[in-house]
Protein backbone atom coordinates (compact mmCIF):
# COMPACT_ATOMS: atom_id res chain seq x y z
CA UNK A 1 0.00 0.00 0.00
CA UNK A 2 1.79 3.04 -0.68
CA UNK A 3 1.41 6.28 0.91
CA UNK A 4 -2.44 7.78 1.56
CA UNK A 5 -1.30 11.66 0.91
CA UNK A 6 -3.34 12.24 -1.51
CA UNK A 7 -6.81 10.69 0.27
CA UNK A 8 -5.22 11.94 3.50
CA UNK A 9 -5.72 16.02 1.32
CA UNK A 10 -9.19 14.93 -0.02
CA UNK A 11 -10.22 13.65 3.26
CA UNK A 12 -8.92 16.93 5.10
CA UNK A 13 -10.99 19.60 2.46
CA UNK A 14 -13.79 17.16 2.88
CA UNK A 15 -14.15 17.91 6.64
CA UNK A 16 -12.82 21.01 6.36
CA UNK A 17 -16.32 21.74 4.44
CA UNK A 18 -18.22 19.45 6.14
CA UNK A 19 -17.86 19.88 9.06
CA UNK A 20 -18.75 23.74 9.14
CA UNK A 21 -21.89 22.57 7.37
CA UNK A 22 -23.26 20.15 10.15
CA UNK A 23 -23.03 23.09 12.39
CA UNK A 24 -23.73 26.06 10.64
CA UNK A 25 -26.22 25.08 7.81
CA UNK A 26 -26.35 27.45 5.05
CA UNK A 27 -26.68 27.55 1.41
CA UNK A 28 -23.16 28.01 0.28
CA UNK A 29 -21.88 25.37 2.58
CA UNK A 30 -24.44 23.17 1.70
CA UNK A 31 -23.31 23.62 -1.84
CA UNK A 32 -19.89 23.13 -0.90
CA UNK A 33 -20.70 19.92 0.72
CA UNK A 34 -22.71 18.55 -1.90
CA UNK A 35 -20.39 19.40 -4.89
CA UNK A 36 -17.08 19.60 -3.18
CA UNK A 37 -16.82 17.62 -0.22
CA UNK A 38 -18.53 14.38 -0.95
CA UNK A 39 -16.91 13.85 -4.18
CA UNK A 40 -13.51 15.01 -2.24
CA UNK A 41 -14.31 12.17 0.26
CA UNK A 42 -15.89 9.69 -1.84
CA UNK A 43 -12.41 9.51 -3.98
CA UNK A 44 -10.79 9.21 -1.19
CA UNK A 45 -12.62 6.19 0.10
CA UNK A 46 -12.12 4.36 -3.80
CA UNK A 47 -8.67 5.26 -3.58
CA UNK A 48 -7.83 3.78 -0.55
CA UNK A 49 -10.06 0.70 -1.50
CA UNK A 50 -8.37 0.36 -5.01
CA UNK A 51 -5.10 0.47 -3.27
CA UNK A 52 -6.73 -1.95 -0.59
CA UNK A 53 -7.23 -4.44 -3.83
CA UNK A 54 -4.37 -4.27 -5.11
CA UNK A 55 -1.91 -4.97 -1.93
CA UNK A 56 -4.34 -8.21 -1.86
CA UNK A 57 -3.99 -9.16 -5.46
CA UNK A 58 -0.51 -8.33 -5.22
CA UNK A 59 -0.15 -11.28 -2.62
CA UNK A 60 -1.99 -13.39 -3.79
CA UNK A 61 -4.92 -13.04 -1.24
CA UNK A 62 -7.79 -12.38 -3.94
CA UNK B 1 -31.21 16.61 17.30
CA UNK B 2 -29.41 19.42 16.05
CA UNK B 3 -27.23 19.63 19.46
CA UNK B 4 -26.24 15.80 18.93
CA UNK B 5 -25.60 16.08 15.63
CA UNK B 6 -23.35 19.22 16.27
CA UNK B 7 -21.41 17.36 19.03
CA UNK B 8 -20.97 14.14 17.14
CA UNK B 9 -19.09 16.16 14.27
CA UNK B 10 -16.93 17.94 16.74
CA UNK B 11 -15.95 14.31 17.52
CA UNK B 12 -15.57 13.30 14.17
CA UNK B 13 -12.97 16.64 13.77
CA UNK B 14 -10.93 15.73 17.20
CA UNK B 15 -10.62 11.85 16.31
CA UNK B 16 -9.95 12.91 12.80
CA UNK B 17 -7.13 15.38 13.64
CA UNK B 18 -5.68 13.42 15.95
CA UNK B 19 -5.53 10.36 12.93
CA UNK B 20 -4.62 11.69 10.77
CA UNK B 21 -1.45 13.44 12.67
CA UNK B 22 -0.68 10.13 13.72
CA UNK B 23 -0.63 8.69 10.26
CA UNK B 24 1.42 11.36 9.46
CA UNK B 25 3.85 10.39 12.04
CA UNK B 26 4.44 5.96 11.63
CA UNK B 27 3.36 6.97 7.46
CA UNK B 28 6.94 5.02 7.00
CA UNK B 29 5.91 1.51 8.22
CA UNK B 30 2.99 -0.39 6.93
CA UNK B 31 1.73 -1.79 10.44
CA UNK B 32 -1.28 -3.12 11.66
CA UNK B 33 -2.16 0.33 13.39
CA UNK B 34 -1.08 2.19 10.39
CA UNK B 35 -3.88 -0.10 8.26
CA UNK B 36 -6.44 0.50 11.42
CA UNK B 37 -5.83 4.10 11.07
CA UNK B 38 -5.92 4.28 7.58
CA UNK B 39 -9.59 2.46 7.99
CA UNK B 40 -10.94 4.74 10.54
CA UNK B 41 -9.35 8.18 9.29
CA UNK B 42 -9.82 8.05 5.78
CA UNK B 43 -13.02 5.39 5.57
CA UNK B 44 -15.01 5.58 8.58
CA UNK B 45 -14.62 9.16 9.95
CA UNK B 46 -15.38 10.80 6.49
CA UNK B 47 -17.63 8.46 5.75
CA UNK B 48 -19.56 9.49 9.39
CA UNK B 49 -19.41 13.12 8.37
CA UNK B 50 -21.12 12.60 5.22
CA UNK B 51 -23.96 10.83 7.01
CA UNK B 52 -24.35 13.71 9.39
CA UNK B 53 -23.68 16.07 6.13
CA UNK B 54 -26.80 14.33 4.56
CA UNK B 55 -29.00 14.35 7.12
CA UNK B 56 -29.14 17.85 7.05
CA UNK B 57 -29.43 17.84 2.90
CA UNK B 58 -32.45 15.32 3.57
CA UNK B 59 -33.73 16.11 6.89
CA UNK B 60 -33.39 19.42 7.80
CA UNK B 61 -33.88 21.28 4.52
CA UNK B 62 -37.50 20.11 4.93
CA UNK B 63 -37.65 23.12 7.92
CA UNK B 64 -39.19 26.48 6.91
CA UNK B 65 -36.63 28.07 8.00
CA UNK B 66 -34.00 26.14 6.24
CA UNK B 67 -35.82 27.57 3.02
CA UNK B 68 -36.12 30.73 4.40
CA UNK B 69 -32.27 31.14 4.57
CA UNK B 70 -31.95 31.50 0.92
CA UNK B 71 -32.26 35.67 0.14
CA UNK B 72 -34.28 34.48 -3.14
CA UNK B 73 -37.13 32.92 -1.32
CA UNK B 74 -37.50 35.72 1.39
CA UNK B 75 -40.31 37.16 -0.23
CA UNK B 76 -42.38 34.11 -0.12
CA UNK B 77 -41.29 33.21 3.42
CA UNK B 78 -41.47 37.03 4.96
CA UNK B 79 -45.55 36.53 3.51
CA UNK B 80 -46.12 33.33 5.31
CA UNK B 81 -44.57 33.79 8.41
CA UNK B 82 -45.04 37.64 9.14
CA UNK B 83 -47.99 39.28 7.32
CA UNK B 84 -50.67 39.07 9.09
CA UNK B 85 -53.02 40.74 6.32
CA UNK B 86 -51.85 38.52 3.68
CA UNK B 87 -54.31 36.36 2.30
CA UNK B 88 -52.19 33.79 0.28
CA UNK B 89 -52.79 29.94 0.77
CA UNK B 90 -49.31 29.68 2.12
CA UNK B 91 -49.62 32.47 5.00
CA UNK B 92 -52.95 31.21 5.86
CA UNK B 93 -52.08 27.96 6.30
CA UNK B 94 -48.71 28.82 8.12
CA UNK B 95 -50.33 31.47 10.67
CA UNK B 96 -53.31 29.63 11.20
CA UNK B 97 -51.19 27.02 12.80
CA UNK B 98 -53.34 24.38 10.21
CA UNK B 99 -49.38 22.64 9.34
CA UNK B 100 -48.13 21.19 11.94
CA UNK B 101 -44.69 21.29 11.30
CA UNK B 102 -42.28 21.42 7.67
CA UNK B 103 -44.83 24.08 6.33
CA UNK B 104 -42.94 24.50 3.10
CA UNK B 105 -41.91 20.90 2.45
CA UNK B 106 -46.02 19.82 3.66
CA UNK B 107 -47.02 21.27 0.27
CA UNK B 108 -43.63 21.50 -1.56
CA UNK B 109 -43.28 17.30 -0.89
CA UNK B 110 -42.28 16.50 -4.38
CA UNK B 111 -39.56 19.60 -4.78
CA UNK B 112 -35.73 18.99 -4.41
CA UNK B 113 -33.45 16.36 -2.48
CA UNK B 114 -36.81 14.76 -0.68
CA UNK B 115 -38.64 14.02 -4.51
CA UNK B 116 -38.40 11.97 -7.73
CA UNK B 117 -35.16 12.24 -9.46
CA UNK B 118 -36.28 15.04 -11.43
CA UNK B 119 -37.11 17.06 -8.50
CA UNK B 120 -33.39 16.20 -7.10
CA UNK B 121 -31.85 17.41 -9.82
CA UNK B 122 -34.08 20.84 -9.54
CA UNK B 123 -32.81 21.02 -6.47
CA UNK B 124 -29.44 20.72 -7.30
CA UNK B 125 -29.76 23.56 -10.26
CA UNK B 126 -31.57 25.83 -8.14
CA UNK B 127 -28.54 25.57 -5.46
CA UNK B 128 -26.24 26.03 -8.12
CA UNK B 129 -28.17 29.33 -9.58
CA UNK B 130 -28.88 30.30 -5.95
CA UNK B 131 -24.66 30.24 -4.93
CA UNK B 132 -23.76 31.47 -8.20
CA UNK B 133 -26.26 34.11 -8.43
CA UNK B 134 -27.13 33.12 -11.97
CA UNK B 135 -31.17 34.31 -11.55
CA UNK B 136 -33.50 36.88 -11.72
CA UNK B 137 -36.14 38.20 -9.73
CA UNK B 138 -38.94 37.49 -9.26
CA UNK B 139 -38.66 33.66 -9.11
CA UNK B 140 -41.13 31.57 -10.97
CA UNK B 141 -42.46 28.15 -10.74
CA UNK B 142 -40.64 26.04 -13.90
CA UNK B 143 -43.35 23.57 -13.88
CA UNK B 144 -46.98 22.74 -12.69
CA UNK B 145 -47.62 22.55 -8.83
CA UNK B 146 -48.87 18.82 -7.84
CA UNK B 147 -52.34 19.72 -6.58
CA UNK B 148 -52.28 16.11 -5.13
CA UNK B 149 -49.73 17.53 -2.18
CA UNK B 150 -52.86 20.10 -0.82
CA UNK B 151 -55.38 16.25 -1.10
CA UNK B 152 -52.40 14.06 0.78
CA UNK B 153 -54.04 16.67 3.96
CA UNK B 154 -57.38 17.63 2.90
CA UNK B 155 -58.17 14.15 2.04
CA UNK B 156 -61.14 12.75 4.49
CA UNK B 157 -61.41 16.01 6.70
CA UNK B 158 -65.02 16.25 7.21
CA UNK B 159 -64.64 19.94 6.07
CA UNK B 160 -63.22 19.26 2.64
CA UNK B 161 -65.94 15.91 2.05
CA UNK B 162 -68.83 18.69 3.03
CA UNK B 163 -68.20 20.66 -0.35
CA UNK B 164 -69.75 18.79 -2.91
CA UNK B 165 -68.19 20.84 -5.58
CA UNK B 166 -64.62 19.03 -4.44
CA UNK B 167 -66.12 15.68 -5.83
CA UNK B 168 -65.58 16.37 -9.45
CA UNK B 169 -62.13 17.90 -8.69
CA UNK B 170 -60.76 15.00 -7.00
CA UNK B 171 -61.91 12.80 -9.91
CA UNK B 172 -60.02 15.13 -12.45
CA UNK B 173 -57.24 15.13 -10.09
CA UNK B 174 -56.66 11.67 -10.00
CA UNK B 175 -57.27 10.79 -13.55
CA UNK B 176 -54.02 10.58 -16.41
CA UNK B 177 -54.55 14.31 -17.46
CA UNK B 178 -55.70 16.32 -14.47
CA UNK B 179 -56.76 20.27 -15.89
CA UNK B 180 -58.22 21.36 -12.31
CA UNK B 181 -55.63 23.26 -9.68
CA UNK B 182 -56.59 24.04 -6.09
CA UNK B 183 -55.06 27.53 -6.95
CA UNK B 184 -58.05 28.06 -9.72
CA UNK B 185 -60.55 28.74 -6.67
CA UNK B 186 -58.25 28.84 -2.99
CA UNK B 187 -56.49 31.83 -4.82
CA UNK B 188 -52.32 32.52 -4.58
CA UNK B 189 -50.09 30.34 -2.71
CA UNK B 190 -47.36 33.32 -2.43
CA UNK B 191 -47.60 37.00 -3.77
CA UNK B 192 -48.05 37.48 -7.33
CA UNK B 193 -44.68 38.23 -8.86
CA UNK B 194 -45.71 42.21 -9.15
CA UNK B 195 -45.28 42.18 -5.57
CA UNK B 196 -41.65 40.02 -5.50
CA UNK B 197 -40.14 42.20 -8.31
CA UNK B 198 -37.36 44.78 -6.81
CA UNK B 199 -37.82 47.81 -7.10
CA UNK B 200 -41.28 47.59 -6.28
CA UNK B 201 -43.43 48.70 -2.99
CA UNK B 202 -44.26 45.38 -1.47
CA UNK B 203 -40.63 44.31 -2.62
CA UNK B 204 -39.11 45.92 0.62
CA UNK B 205 -40.69 44.92 3.39
CA UNK B 206 -40.75 41.02 1.64
CA UNK B 207 -37.41 41.07 1.02
CA UNK B 208 -35.89 42.24 4.43
CA UNK B 209 -38.28 40.52 7.70
CA UNK B 210 -38.89 42.63 10.75
CA UNK B 211 -37.08 39.60 12.84
CA UNK B 212 -33.70 39.99 12.06
CA UNK B 213 -32.69 36.52 13.09
CA UNK B 214 -35.37 33.64 13.05
CA UNK B 215 -34.11 30.74 14.61
CA UNK B 216 -36.74 28.18 14.57
CA UNK B 217 -40.37 27.76 13.40
CA UNK B 218 -41.67 27.82 16.89
CA UNK B 219 -39.86 31.18 17.72
CA UNK B 220 -41.69 32.13 14.81
CA UNK B 221 -45.38 31.17 15.52
CA UNK B 222 -44.29 32.61 18.99
CA UNK B 223 -43.61 35.90 17.30
CA UNK B 224 -46.66 35.69 15.59
CA UNK B 225 -48.61 35.01 18.56
CA UNK B 226 -47.56 38.01 19.97
CA UNK B 227 -48.26 40.51 16.95
CA UNK B 228 -51.94 38.79 17.25
CA UNK B 229 -52.11 39.55 21.23
CA UNK B 230 -50.36 43.04 20.52
CA UNK B 231 -53.25 43.95 18.10
CA UNK B 232 -56.02 42.75 20.56
CA UNK B 233 -54.99 44.50 22.99
CA UNK B 234 -54.37 47.91 21.04
CA UNK B 235 -58.34 47.80 19.81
Amino acid sequence: MRKVFIESMLVIVGLAISIPYIIFPNPYLMFLFVFVAQPCIGVAVALVLWEVYKDLTSNDIL
Amino acid sequence: METILDVLAIFVLIVEVILLYQLRANRHELSAKVRSMVLFGIIVFPLLALLLGNYHVFVSSKESTTCQSCHVMSPMANDMMFDSHSQTLAARHYQNGWIAEHECYSCHADYGFQGTMKAKLDGYRHLMRYVTKTYTEPIRYRGEFNSMNCYGCHQGSRTFEAVDEHAPVVENLMGDDPSISCLNCHGRAHPEPSKRTPGSKEYKWLSDPKVKEVVNAQEVKDYINTLAASAEQSK
